[in-house]
Protein backbone atom coordinates (compact mmCIF):
# COMPACT_ATOMS: atom_id res chain seq x y z
CA UNK A 1 0.00 0.00 0.00
CA UNK A 2 2.78 2.28 0.16
CA UNK A 3 3.79 2.49 -3.31
CA UNK A 4 0.59 3.95 -3.62
CA UNK A 5 1.07 6.90 -2.66
CA UNK A 6 -1.89 9.45 -4.20
CA UNK A 7 -0.37 12.64 -2.32
CA UNK A 8 -0.06 15.55 -4.49
CA UNK A 9 1.81 18.94 -3.43
CA UNK A 10 -0.10 22.17 -4.35
CA UNK A 11 1.81 25.33 -4.53
CA UNK A 12 -0.05 28.59 -4.19
CA UNK A 13 2.63 30.55 -4.35
CA UNK A 14 3.12 33.88 -6.55
CA UNK A 15 6.95 33.68 -5.87
CA UNK A 16 8.29 32.70 -9.43
CA UNK A 17 11.84 31.98 -8.55
CA UNK A 18 10.69 29.81 -5.79
CA UNK A 19 8.53 28.08 -7.98
CA UNK A 20 11.12 27.00 -10.53
CA UNK A 21 13.22 26.26 -8.18
CA UNK A 22 10.98 23.92 -6.44
CA UNK A 23 9.70 21.90 -9.89
CA UNK A 24 13.27 21.63 -10.87
CA UNK A 25 14.40 20.01 -7.45
CA UNK A 26 11.26 17.59 -7.12
CA UNK A 27 11.85 16.75 -11.41
CA UNK A 28 15.90 16.40 -10.67
CA UNK A 29 15.70 14.50 -7.79
CA UNK A 30 12.72 11.95 -8.51
CA UNK A 31 10.44 13.25 -5.75
CA UNK A 32 7.54 11.32 -5.91
CA UNK A 33 4.87 14.10 -5.66
CA UNK A 34 2.63 15.77 -7.73
CA UNK A 35 2.67 19.69 -8.37
CA UNK A 36 -0.47 21.21 -9.14
CA UNK A 37 -0.33 25.34 -9.65
CA UNK A 38 -3.67 25.91 -10.18
CA UNK A 39 -6.53 24.23 -8.70
CA UNK A 40 -9.72 25.53 -6.53
CA UNK A 41 -9.93 24.05 -2.88
CA UNK A 42 -12.55 21.94 -3.32
CA UNK A 43 -9.85 19.68 -5.69
CA UNK A 44 -7.93 18.96 -1.63
CA UNK A 45 -7.92 15.98 -0.21
CA UNK A 46 -6.82 15.28 3.10
CA UNK A 47 -3.37 13.96 2.20
CA UNK A 48 -2.47 16.14 -0.40
CA UNK A 49 0.75 19.01 0.87
CA UNK A 50 0.06 22.61 0.52
CA UNK A 51 2.78 24.96 0.18
CA UNK A 52 1.21 28.87 0.83
CA UNK A 53 3.17 32.16 0.76
CA UNK A 54 1.88 35.11 2.53
CA UNK A 55 -0.54 36.13 -0.28
CA UNK A 56 -2.63 33.28 -0.98
CA UNK A 57 -2.32 32.91 2.81
CA UNK A 58 -4.13 36.29 2.74
CA UNK A 59 -6.60 35.32 0.53
CA UNK A 60 -8.01 31.45 1.77
CA UNK A 61 -7.05 31.50 5.50
CA UNK A 62 -5.09 29.34 7.00
CA UNK A 63 -8.16 27.65 9.12
CA UNK A 64 -10.14 27.36 5.77
CA UNK A 65 -7.24 25.62 4.64
CA UNK A 66 -6.97 23.53 7.31
CA UNK A 67 -10.47 22.77 7.06
CA UNK A 68 -8.83 20.50 3.16
CA UNK A 69 -6.19 19.32 4.70
CA UNK A 70 -3.26 18.82 7.76
CA UNK A 71 -0.21 19.24 5.63
CA UNK A 72 0.30 22.92 5.14
CA UNK A 73 3.62 23.94 4.32
CA UNK A 74 4.86 28.07 5.25
CA UNK A 75 6.62 29.44 2.73
CA UNK A 76 8.14 32.76 4.33
CA UNK A 77 9.89 35.52 3.31
CA UNK A 78 11.64 38.18 5.20
CA UNK A 79 9.19 40.47 5.83
CA UNK A 80 7.68 37.82 7.65
CA UNK A 81 10.44 37.35 10.13
CA UNK A 82 8.47 37.51 13.01
CA UNK A 83 8.70 34.97 15.54
CA UNK A 84 5.63 35.20 17.06
CA UNK A 85 4.13 35.01 13.84
CA UNK A 86 5.87 31.74 12.95
CA UNK A 87 5.09 30.27 16.88
CA UNK A 88 1.68 30.95 15.96
CA UNK A 89 1.62 29.33 12.30
CA UNK A 90 3.71 26.15 14.05
CA UNK A 91 1.25 26.39 16.95
CA UNK A 92 -1.84 25.97 14.52
CA UNK A 93 -1.59 24.99 11.52
CA UNK A 94 1.34 24.53 9.81
CA UNK A 95 3.01 21.70 9.06
CA UNK A 96 6.54 22.55 8.13
CA UNK A 97 8.26 26.40 7.28
CA UNK A 98 10.52 26.57 3.94
CA UNK A 99 11.97 29.64 3.49
CA UNK A 100 11.61 31.56 0.16
CA UNK A 101 15.18 31.95 -0.32
CA UNK A 102 15.06 28.06 -1.23
CA UNK A 103 17.78 25.84 0.58
CA UNK A 104 17.74 22.89 -1.76
CA UNK A 105 18.97 19.81 0.56
CA UNK A 106 16.71 21.16 3.45
CA UNK A 107 13.48 21.28 1.07
CA UNK A 108 14.08 17.24 -0.16
CA UNK A 109 14.68 16.09 3.18
CA UNK A 110 11.11 18.14 4.33
CA UNK A 111 9.68 16.54 1.30
CA UNK A 112 11.10 12.88 1.79
CA UNK A 113 10.38 13.41 5.58
CA UNK A 114 6.67 14.97 4.24
CA UNK A 115 6.29 11.82 2.11
CA UNK A 116 7.17 9.17 4.57
CA UNK A 117 4.97 10.11 7.18
CA UNK A 118 1.87 10.78 4.86
CA UNK A 119 2.92 6.40 3.33
CA UNK A 120 2.33 5.89 6.80
CA UNK A 121 -0.61 7.70 7.72
CA UNK A 122 -2.23 6.30 4.44
CA UNK A 123 -1.51 2.93 5.06
CA UNK A 124 -3.31 3.19 8.31
CA UNK A 125 -5.98 5.16 6.89
CA UNK A 126 -6.73 2.51 4.37
CA UNK A 127 -6.37 -0.05 7.17
CA UNK A 128 -9.25 1.55 8.99
CA UNK A 129 -11.31 2.30 5.65
CA UNK A 130 -11.02 -1.36 5.04
CA UNK A 131 -11.58 -2.78 8.83
CA UNK A 132 -14.42 -0.16 8.88
CA UNK A 133 -16.52 -0.56 5.76
CA UNK A 134 -16.52 -4.23 7.17
CA UNK A 135 -19.84 -5.12 9.22
CA UNK A 136 -18.37 -8.04 10.87
CA UNK A 137 -17.12 -7.43 14.39
CA UNK A 138 -13.01 -6.95 14.47
CA UNK A 139 -11.32 -6.48 17.88
CA UNK A 140 -7.39 -6.83 18.38
CA UNK A 141 -6.13 -7.60 22.44
CA UNK A 142 -3.37 -7.33 23.87
CA UNK A 143 -1.77 -10.60 25.64
CA UNK A 144 -3.60 -9.83 28.37
CA UNK A 145 -6.94 -9.86 26.80
CA UNK A 146 -7.24 -5.70 27.09
CA UNK A 147 -9.08 -4.19 23.92
CA UNK A 148 -6.38 -2.54 21.81
CA UNK A 149 -8.54 -2.18 18.80
CA UNK A 150 -11.78 -2.27 17.37
CA UNK A 151 -13.52 -1.26 14.51
CA UNK A 152 -17.27 0.29 13.66
CA UNK A 153 -18.69 -3.07 13.06
CA UNK A 154 -17.81 -3.79 16.89
CA UNK A 155 -18.87 -0.74 18.08
CA UNK A 156 -22.27 -0.99 16.18
CA UNK A 157 -22.65 -4.89 16.98
CA UNK A 158 -22.07 -3.61 20.88
CA UNK A 159 -23.72 -0.34 21.45
CA UNK A 160 -20.71 0.77 22.88
CA UNK A 161 -18.34 4.13 22.31
CA UNK A 162 -15.19 3.38 21.47
CA UNK A 163 -13.37 5.12 24.73
CA UNK A 164 -15.78 2.55 26.89
CA UNK A 165 -13.88 -0.51 25.06
CA UNK A 166 -10.47 0.76 24.18
CA UNK A 167 -8.43 -0.29 27.26
CA UNK A 168 -11.21 -2.33 29.16
CA UNK A 169 -11.03 -6.10 28.51
CA UNK A 170 -14.33 -7.64 26.29
CA UNK A 171 -15.92 -9.44 29.68
CA UNK A 172 -18.27 -6.08 30.07
CA UNK A 173 -20.17 -8.35 26.82
CA UNK A 174 -20.19 -11.78 28.84
CA UNK A 175 -23.74 -12.71 29.13
CA UNK A 176 -25.00 -15.55 31.48
CA UNK A 177 -24.81 -17.98 28.03
CA UNK A 178 -21.84 -19.91 28.73
CA UNK A 179 -20.13 -21.77 31.66
CA UNK A 180 -16.72 -20.82 33.11
CA UNK A 181 -15.49 -24.19 31.19
CA UNK A 182 -16.28 -22.62 27.87
CA UNK A 183 -13.91 -18.93 28.81
CA UNK A 184 -11.21 -21.57 30.59
CA UNK A 185 -11.29 -23.67 26.77
CA UNK A 186 -10.89 -21.00 24.72
CA UNK A 187 -8.28 -18.99 26.40
CA UNK A 188 -6.30 -22.41 26.87
CA UNK A 189 -6.44 -22.57 22.85
CA UNK A 190 -5.22 -19.37 22.03
CA UNK A 191 -2.67 -18.67 24.43
CA UNK A 192 -1.58 -22.03 23.11
CA UNK A 193 -0.57 -20.45 19.71
CA UNK A 194 -4.01 -22.30 18.35
CA UNK A 195 -7.13 -20.62 16.62
CA UNK A 196 -10.31 -20.60 18.50
CA UNK A 197 -13.54 -21.32 16.42
CA UNK A 198 -17.19 -21.17 18.32
CA UNK A 199 -20.12 -19.13 18.96
CA UNK A 200 -20.42 -16.86 21.12
CA UNK A 201 -23.61 -15.23 23.31
CA UNK A 202 -22.83 -11.77 23.89
CA UNK A 203 -24.83 -9.30 25.66
CA UNK A 204 -24.74 -5.39 24.18
CA UNK A 205 -24.69 -2.05 26.29
CA UNK A 206 -28.63 -2.47 26.17
CA UNK A 207 -29.01 -5.03 27.57
CA UNK A 208 -29.54 -7.46 24.30
CA UNK A 209 -28.42 -10.70 23.45
CA UNK A 210 -25.89 -10.77 20.60
CA UNK A 211 -25.34 -14.53 19.07
CA UNK A 212 -21.87 -14.44 17.35
CA UNK A 213 -19.91 -16.85 15.06
CA UNK A 214 -16.49 -16.12 15.77
CA UNK A 215 -12.21 -16.95 15.16
CA UNK A 216 -9.60 -16.02 17.37
CA UNK A 217 -6.24 -15.82 15.91
CA UNK A 218 -3.10 -15.69 18.19
CA UNK A 219 -0.73 -13.19 15.97
CA UNK A 220 2.86 -12.36 16.76
CA UNK A 221 4.13 -9.25 16.89
CA UNK A 222 6.05 -7.13 18.69
CA UNK A 223 4.30 -8.89 21.74
CA UNK A 224 1.18 -11.41 21.08
CA UNK A 225 -2.06 -10.37 19.99
CA UNK A 226 -5.20 -11.88 19.50
CA UNK A 227 -7.31 -11.07 16.53
CA UNK A 228 -11.33 -11.72 16.89
CA UNK A 229 -13.40 -11.91 13.95
CA UNK A 230 -17.00 -12.33 14.51
CA UNK A 231 -20.40 -12.45 12.38
CA UNK A 232 -22.99 -11.63 14.15
CA UNK A 233 -25.80 -14.38 13.40
CA UNK A 234 -28.82 -12.99 16.12
CA UNK A 235 -31.02 -12.94 13.51
CA UNK A 236 -30.69 -16.38 12.02
CA UNK A 237 -30.26 -17.60 16.08
CA UNK A 238 -33.54 -16.41 16.27
CA UNK A 239 -35.25 -17.80 13.85
CA UNK A 240 -33.71 -21.51 14.53
CA UNK A 241 -35.36 -21.07 17.79
CA UNK A 242 -38.32 -20.16 16.55
CA UNK A 243 -38.33 -23.14 14.26
CA UNK A 244 -37.06 -25.05 17.25
CA UNK A 245 -40.03 -24.17 19.29
CA UNK A 246 -42.26 -25.03 16.39
CA UNK A 247 -40.41 -28.51 15.88
CA UNK A 248 -40.84 -29.30 19.67
CA UNK A 249 -44.53 -28.13 19.46
CA UNK A 250 -44.85 -31.05 16.32
CA UNK A 251 -42.83 -33.64 18.80
CA UNK A 252 -45.22 -32.64 21.78
CA UNK A 253 -48.44 -33.30 19.20
CA UNK A 254 -46.75 -36.63 17.27
CA UNK A 255 -45.72 -37.39 20.99
CA UNK A 256 -49.47 -37.21 21.95
CA UNK A 257 -50.70 -39.57 19.10
CA UNK A 258 -48.59 -42.50 20.29
CA UNK A 259 -50.56 -45.91 21.53
CA UNK A 260 -49.74 -46.96 24.91
CA UNK A 261 -48.55 -50.29 25.29
CA UNK A 262 -51.42 -53.13 25.62
CA UNK A 263 -52.10 -56.22 27.20
CA UNK A 264 -54.70 -58.55 27.69
CA UNK A 265 -55.85 -62.26 28.08
CA UNK A 266 -54.92 -62.87 24.28
CA UNK A 267 -52.15 -60.12 23.99
CA UNK A 268 -49.26 -58.21 24.43
CA UNK A 269 -47.72 -54.96 22.87
CA UNK A 270 -44.50 -53.37 23.48
CA UNK A 271 -42.98 -50.68 21.49
CA UNK A 272 -40.60 -48.13 21.27
CA UNK A 273 -39.08 -45.49 18.82
CA UNK A 274 -35.83 -43.94 18.98
CA UNK A 275 -35.39 -40.55 17.27
CA UNK A 276 -32.25 -39.18 15.10
CA UNK A 277 -33.67 -35.55 16.02
CA UNK A 278 -36.22 -33.94 17.45
CA UNK A 279 -38.35 -34.66 14.49
CA UNK A 280 -39.02 -38.51 13.58
CA UNK A 281 -40.00 -40.07 10.66
CA UNK A 282 -41.15 -43.46 12.21
CA UNK A 283 -44.43 -44.16 13.28
CA UNK A 284 -46.13 -46.45 15.58
CA UNK A 285 -49.64 -47.79 16.19
CA UNK A 286 -51.45 -50.35 17.99
CA UNK A 287 -54.97 -50.61 18.25
CA UNK A 288 -58.04 -53.30 19.31
CA UNK A 289 -60.17 -53.50 16.40
CA UNK A 290 -62.47 -56.47 17.41
CA UNK A 291 -63.15 -59.49 19.79
CA UNK A 292 -59.98 -60.86 19.27
CA UNK A 293 -58.81 -58.79 16.86
CA UNK A 294 -56.03 -56.51 16.45
CA UNK A 295 -54.64 -53.26 14.29
CA UNK A 296 -50.52 -52.49 14.20
CA UNK A 297 -48.61 -50.62 11.53
CA UNK A 298 -45.32 -49.16 11.55
CA UNK A 299 -44.48 -46.34 9.14
CA UNK A 300 -41.86 -44.03 7.64
CA UNK A 301 -41.67 -40.90 6.36
CA UNK A 302 -38.93 -39.65 4.15
CA UNK A 303 -36.67 -36.86 5.76
CA UNK A 304 -36.99 -35.83 9.20
CA UNK A 305 -37.79 -32.44 9.33
CA UNK A 306 -40.98 -30.85 9.73
CA UNK A 307 -42.05 -31.38 6.88
CA UNK A 308 -42.12 -35.09 7.35
CA UNK A 309 -43.71 -34.60 10.44
CA UNK A 310 -46.93 -32.67 9.34
CA UNK A 311 -47.22 -35.39 6.73
CA UNK A 312 -46.84 -37.85 9.41
CA UNK A 313 -49.47 -36.01 11.43
CA UNK A 314 -52.10 -35.92 8.34
CA UNK A 315 -51.05 -40.08 8.19
CA UNK A 316 -51.73 -41.04 11.98
CA UNK A 317 -55.01 -39.64 11.18
CA UNK A 318 -55.74 -42.13 8.75
CA UNK A 319 -54.12 -44.99 10.61
CA UNK A 320 -56.09 -43.93 13.91
CA UNK A 321 -59.28 -44.22 12.25
CA UNK A 322 -58.57 -47.85 10.41
CA UNK A 323 -61.57 -48.97 12.29
CA UNK A 324 -64.12 -47.02 10.18
CA UNK A 325 -61.59 -47.62 6.47
CA UNK A 326 -61.31 -51.39 7.06
CA UNK A 327 -60.45 -53.07 4.50
CA UNK A 328 -56.26 -52.83 4.64
CA UNK A 329 -56.12 -51.80 1.13
CA UNK A 330 -58.03 -49.26 1.73
CA UNK A 331 -56.27 -47.60 3.98
CA UNK A 332 -52.90 -47.97 1.91
CA UNK A 333 -55.07 -46.69 -0.88
CA UNK A 334 -55.97 -43.37 1.01
CA UNK A 335 -52.27 -43.09 1.74
CA UNK A 336 -51.12 -43.61 -1.53
CA UNK A 337 -53.94 -41.50 -2.58
CA UNK A 338 -52.76 -38.58 0.20
CA UNK A 339 -49.17 -38.51 -0.64
CA UNK A 340 -49.35 -38.55 -4.99
CA UNK A 341 -51.49 -35.42 -4.78
CA UNK A 342 -49.43 -33.77 -2.06
CA UNK A 343 -46.51 -34.98 -4.27
CA UNK A 344 -47.99 -33.51 -7.38
CA UNK A 345 -48.94 -29.89 -5.51
CA UNK A 346 -45.30 -29.68 -4.20
CA UNK A 347 -42.02 -29.22 -5.55
CA UNK A 348 -40.35 -31.86 -2.23
CA UNK A 349 -41.51 -35.40 -2.77
CA UNK A 350 -42.45 -37.65 0.59
CA UNK A 351 -42.66 -40.91 0.08
CA UNK A 352 -43.77 -43.41 2.78
CA UNK A 353 -42.82 -46.96 3.66
CA UNK A 354 -44.98 -48.99 6.22
CA UNK A 355 -46.65 -52.10 7.13
CA UNK A 356 -49.89 -52.83 8.08
CA UNK A 357 -51.30 -55.70 9.79
CA UNK A 358 -54.47 -56.83 11.12
CA UNK A 359 -54.00 -59.98 13.95
CA UNK A 360 -57.45 -61.89 13.82
CA UNK A 361 -56.88 -64.26 16.28
CA UNK A 362 -60.67 -65.79 15.59
CA UNK A 363 -59.34 -67.18 12.19
CA UNK A 364 -55.70 -67.59 13.38
CA UNK A 365 -54.58 -65.53 10.85
CA UNK A 366 -52.26 -61.79 10.07
CA UNK A 367 -53.55 -59.88 7.44
CA UNK A 368 -51.01 -57.39 6.33
CA UNK A 369 -49.85 -54.83 3.51
CA UNK A 370 -46.11 -53.96 3.31
CA UNK A 371 -46.08 -51.20 1.05
CA UNK A 372 -41.54 -50.99 0.23
CA UNK A 373 -40.49 -51.90 3.92
CA UNK A 374 -38.24 -54.27 5.35
CA UNK A 375 -40.10 -57.78 6.16
CA UNK A 376 -42.18 -57.91 8.78
CA UNK A 377 -41.59 -60.98 10.71
CA UNK A 378 -43.85 -63.57 12.83
CA UNK A 379 -42.19 -66.43 14.81
CA UNK A 380 -44.20 -69.12 15.58
CA UNK A 381 -42.60 -70.65 19.01
CA UNK A 382 -44.00 -73.86 19.02
CA UNK A 383 -42.32 -74.72 15.81
CA UNK A 384 -39.46 -72.13 15.85
CA UNK A 385 -40.04 -71.06 12.43
CA UNK A 386 -39.78 -67.43 11.14
CA UNK A 387 -42.23 -66.23 8.46
CA UNK A 388 -41.11 -63.08 6.82
CA UNK A 389 -44.09 -60.87 5.84
CA UNK A 390 -42.34 -59.53 2.86
CA UNK A 391 -43.02 -56.09 0.66
CA UNK A 392 -46.17 -56.99 -1.46
CA UNK A 393 -46.53 -53.12 -2.89
CA UNK A 394 -44.67 -50.40 -4.08
CA UNK A 395 -43.45 -47.44 -1.33
CA UNK A 396 -46.59 -44.95 -1.04
CA UNK A 397 -46.44 -41.60 -2.99
CA UNK A 398 -44.64 -43.17 -6.22
CA UNK A 399 -47.57 -44.25 -8.26
CA UNK A 400 -51.16 -43.37 -7.89
CA UNK A 401 -54.04 -46.12 -9.08
CA UNK A 402 -51.77 -49.04 -7.59
CA UNK A 403 -53.93 -51.99 -6.98
CA UNK A 404 -53.69 -52.69 -3.65
CA UNK A 405 -53.81 -56.52 -2.23
CA UNK A 406 -53.61 -57.55 1.49
CA UNK A 407 -51.53 -60.86 2.07
CA UNK A 408 -52.98 -63.43 4.24
CA UNK A 409 -50.65 -65.75 6.67
CA UNK A 410 -52.05 -68.35 8.86
CA UNK A 411 -50.62 -68.69 12.38
CA UNK A 412 -50.16 -72.08 14.03
CA UNK A 413 -49.95 -71.43 18.02
CA UNK A 414 -48.31 -68.86 20.14
CA UNK A 415 -46.45 -66.04 18.11
CA UNK A 416 -44.56 -62.78 17.83
CA UNK A 417 -45.09 -60.37 15.00
CA UNK A 418 -42.13 -57.69 14.87
CA UNK A 419 -41.98 -55.19 13.32
CA UNK A 420 -38.82 -52.52 12.82
CA UNK A 421 -37.41 -49.88 10.72
CA UNK A 422 -35.12 -50.20 7.96
CA UNK A 423 -32.91 -47.76 10.39
CA UNK A 424 -32.93 -51.00 13.42
CA UNK A 425 -31.83 -53.22 10.37
CA UNK A 426 -29.07 -51.18 9.15
CA UNK A 427 -28.04 -50.52 12.72
CA UNK A 428 -27.50 -54.01 13.49
CA UNK A 429 -26.66 -55.35 9.99
CA UNK A 430 -24.08 -54.15 7.96
CA UNK A 431 -24.89 -56.37 4.97
CA UNK A 432 -28.81 -56.86 4.40
CA UNK A 433 -28.76 -57.64 0.91
CA UNK A 434 -30.33 -61.12 2.18
CA UNK A 435 -30.93 -61.84 5.05
CA UNK A 436 -31.63 -65.26 6.45
CA UNK A 437 -34.15 -66.34 8.61
CA UNK A 438 -30.49 -67.24 11.41
CA UNK A 439 -29.50 -63.41 10.87
CA UNK A 440 -33.33 -62.33 11.74
CA UNK A 441 -33.18 -64.87 14.88
CA UNK A 442 -29.73 -63.71 16.32
CA UNK A 443 -30.79 -60.42 15.97
CA UNK A 444 -34.24 -60.42 17.94
CA UNK A 445 -33.81 -63.39 20.06
CA UNK A 446 -31.80 -65.41 22.66
CA UNK A 447 -31.99 -68.81 23.34
CA UNK A 448 -36.30 -68.73 21.67
CA UNK A 449 -36.38 -65.99 23.83
CA UNK A 450 -37.50 -61.99 22.48
CA UNK A 451 -34.76 -59.33 23.37
CA UNK A 452 -36.60 -56.72 23.00
CA UNK A 453 -35.99 -55.10 26.41
CA UNK A 454 -32.02 -55.32 25.69
CA UNK A 455 -32.71 -53.88 22.10
CA UNK A 456 -34.52 -51.11 24.01
CA UNK A 457 -32.09 -50.47 26.75
CA UNK A 458 -29.20 -50.54 24.20
CA UNK A 459 -30.76 -48.46 21.30
CA UNK A 460 -32.73 -45.80 23.62
CA UNK A 461 -29.36 -45.07 25.18
CA UNK A 462 -27.22 -44.42 21.96
CA UNK A 463 -26.51 -40.78 21.18
CA UNK A 464 -25.59 -40.49 17.03
CA UNK A 465 -27.53 -42.08 15.35
CA UNK A 466 -27.95 -42.34 11.32
CA UNK A 467 -32.00 -42.60 11.56
CA UNK A 468 -34.76 -43.04 13.54
CA UNK A 469 -35.09 -46.57 15.22
CA UNK A 470 -38.52 -48.28 15.97
CA UNK A 471 -39.19 -51.94 17.41
CA UNK A 472 -42.90 -53.34 17.81
CA UNK A 473 -43.79 -56.14 19.24
CA UNK A 474 -46.96 -58.11 19.72
CA UNK A 475 -47.10 -61.23 21.33
CA UNK A 476 -49.98 -63.40 20.96
CA UNK B 1 -27.57 -38.15 -21.68
CA UNK B 2 -25.25 -39.60 -19.23
CA UNK B 3 -24.49 -38.24 -15.45
CA UNK B 4 -22.40 -40.03 -13.57
CA UNK B 5 -23.03 -39.06 -9.99
CA UNK B 6 -19.69 -37.71 -7.87
CA UNK B 7 -20.73 -38.31 -4.57
CA UNK B 8 -20.23 -41.66 -3.28
CA UNK B 9 -23.36 -41.13 -0.92
CA UNK B 10 -27.19 -39.88 -1.87
CA UNK B 11 -27.88 -38.40 1.60
CA UNK B 12 -29.96 -35.34 2.15
CA UNK B 13 -26.62 -33.46 2.85
CA UNK B 14 -25.16 -34.63 -0.68
CA UNK B 15 -28.22 -33.90 -2.65
CA UNK B 16 -27.67 -29.98 -3.40
CA UNK B 17 -24.31 -30.51 -4.75
CA UNK B 18 -25.11 -33.45 -7.03
CA UNK B 19 -28.17 -31.00 -8.11
CA UNK B 20 -25.40 -28.21 -8.72
CA UNK B 21 -24.53 -29.98 -11.68
CA UNK B 22 -27.68 -32.12 -12.78
CA UNK B 23 -30.24 -29.71 -13.82
CA UNK B 24 -33.05 -32.31 -14.99
CA UNK B 25 -35.81 -29.33 -15.89
CA UNK B 26 -33.64 -28.55 -18.78
CA UNK B 27 -32.94 -31.66 -20.15
CA UNK B 28 -33.53 -31.88 -23.97
CA UNK B 29 -32.88 -35.67 -24.20
CA UNK B 30 -35.00 -38.47 -24.75
CA UNK B 31 -33.32 -40.35 -21.73
CA UNK B 32 -31.39 -39.82 -18.90
CA UNK B 33 -29.25 -42.49 -17.50
CA UNK B 34 -27.62 -41.74 -14.07
CA UNK B 35 -24.55 -43.62 -13.26
CA UNK B 36 -24.23 -44.87 -9.99
CA UNK B 37 -20.51 -45.92 -10.04
CA UNK B 38 -19.31 -43.87 -7.26
CA UNK B 39 -22.39 -44.77 -4.99
CA UNK B 40 -22.22 -46.73 -1.84
CA UNK B 41 -24.96 -45.07 0.11
CA UNK B 42 -27.94 -44.12 -0.35
CA UNK B 43 -31.24 -43.20 2.04
CA UNK B 44 -34.65 -42.33 2.01
CA UNK B 45 -33.80 -38.48 1.19
CA UNK B 46 -31.88 -39.84 -2.02
CA UNK B 47 -35.42 -42.23 -2.54
CA UNK B 48 -37.15 -39.18 -2.45
CA UNK B 49 -34.76 -37.75 -4.86
CA UNK B 50 -34.68 -40.47 -7.26
CA UNK B 51 -38.45 -39.92 -7.36
CA UNK B 52 -38.57 -36.13 -7.97
CA UNK B 53 -36.53 -37.08 -10.80
CA UNK B 54 -38.72 -39.87 -12.04
CA UNK B 55 -42.03 -37.60 -11.67
CA UNK B 56 -40.41 -34.24 -13.63
CA UNK B 57 -38.87 -36.62 -16.67
CA UNK B 58 -42.40 -38.51 -16.56
CA UNK B 59 -44.24 -35.09 -17.16
CA UNK B 60 -41.79 -34.59 -19.92
CA UNK B 61 -41.88 -37.91 -21.65
CA UNK B 62 -38.28 -38.17 -20.85
CA UNK B 63 -37.60 -42.06 -19.64
CA UNK B 64 -34.93 -42.77 -17.01
CA UNK B 65 -32.37 -45.34 -16.02
CA UNK B 66 -29.80 -45.67 -13.54
CA UNK B 67 -27.01 -47.97 -14.72
CA UNK B 68 -24.06 -49.48 -12.52
CA UNK B 69 -25.79 -49.65 -9.43
CA UNK B 70 -23.74 -51.12 -6.53
CA UNK B 71 -25.88 -54.63 -4.79
CA UNK B 72 -26.47 -52.83 -1.11
CA UNK B 73 -27.62 -49.61 -3.00
CA UNK B 74 -29.94 -52.34 -5.26
CA UNK B 75 -31.04 -53.98 -2.37
CA UNK B 76 -32.74 -50.61 -1.37
CA UNK B 77 -34.69 -50.72 -4.86
CA UNK B 78 -35.64 -53.90 -3.97
CA UNK B 79 -36.88 -52.95 -0.28
CA UNK B 80 -38.91 -50.40 -1.70
CA UNK B 81 -39.69 -52.37 -4.69
CA UNK B 82 -38.91 -49.03 -6.60
CA UNK B 83 -37.05 -51.90 -9.14
CA UNK B 84 -40.66 -52.47 -10.12
CA UNK B 85 -41.06 -49.37 -11.99
CA UNK B 86 -37.49 -48.27 -12.61
CA UNK B 87 -34.60 -49.39 -15.37
CA UNK B 88 -31.98 -50.53 -12.66
CA UNK B 89 -29.44 -51.99 -13.92
CA UNK B 90 -26.83 -53.85 -11.67
CA UNK B 91 -23.50 -53.25 -11.70
CA UNK B 92 -19.96 -54.86 -10.18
Amino acid sequence: MKNNLKTSTRLLSKNKDFNDKFVKLVDDKKIPINIDYDFGLEFLTKIDIVIVDKEYYMEYGLEKLYDKTKYIIYLIDESDYNIEFIEELYANYVFDIFHSSFIPDEVERKLWGLIKLLSEENTDQILDIILDSIEDSIAITNDEGILEYVNKGFLKTTGYALDEVIGKNPRVLKSDGHTPGFYKDLWETITHGNIWNGDFINISKSGELIYEEASIYPIELSSRKYLKIAHNITKKKFLENKVKLSMSLAKNVLGTSAPVNYRDSRVKFEYFVKYMNELGGDFIWFDKIGKNKYFTALVDVTGHDLSSTLILMTIINFIKEYKNIRPLAKLAEQINKYLNDFNEKSDIVKLISGIFCVVDLNVSQVQYINAGHPSGLIFEKETSQLIELKRNTLLLGVREELPFEASIVGINGKSDLILYSDGLLEYYLNDYTEISPEAYKKMFYHENKLKFLTIQKELMNKDHIKDDLSLAHLRF
Amino acid sequence: MIFEIQQEEITLSKIDQINKKLNVSEIKDIKLILDFSKVKIMDSEGISWIVNILNTLDRKGITLEIINVKSEVYKIFEITMLDTILNIKLGT
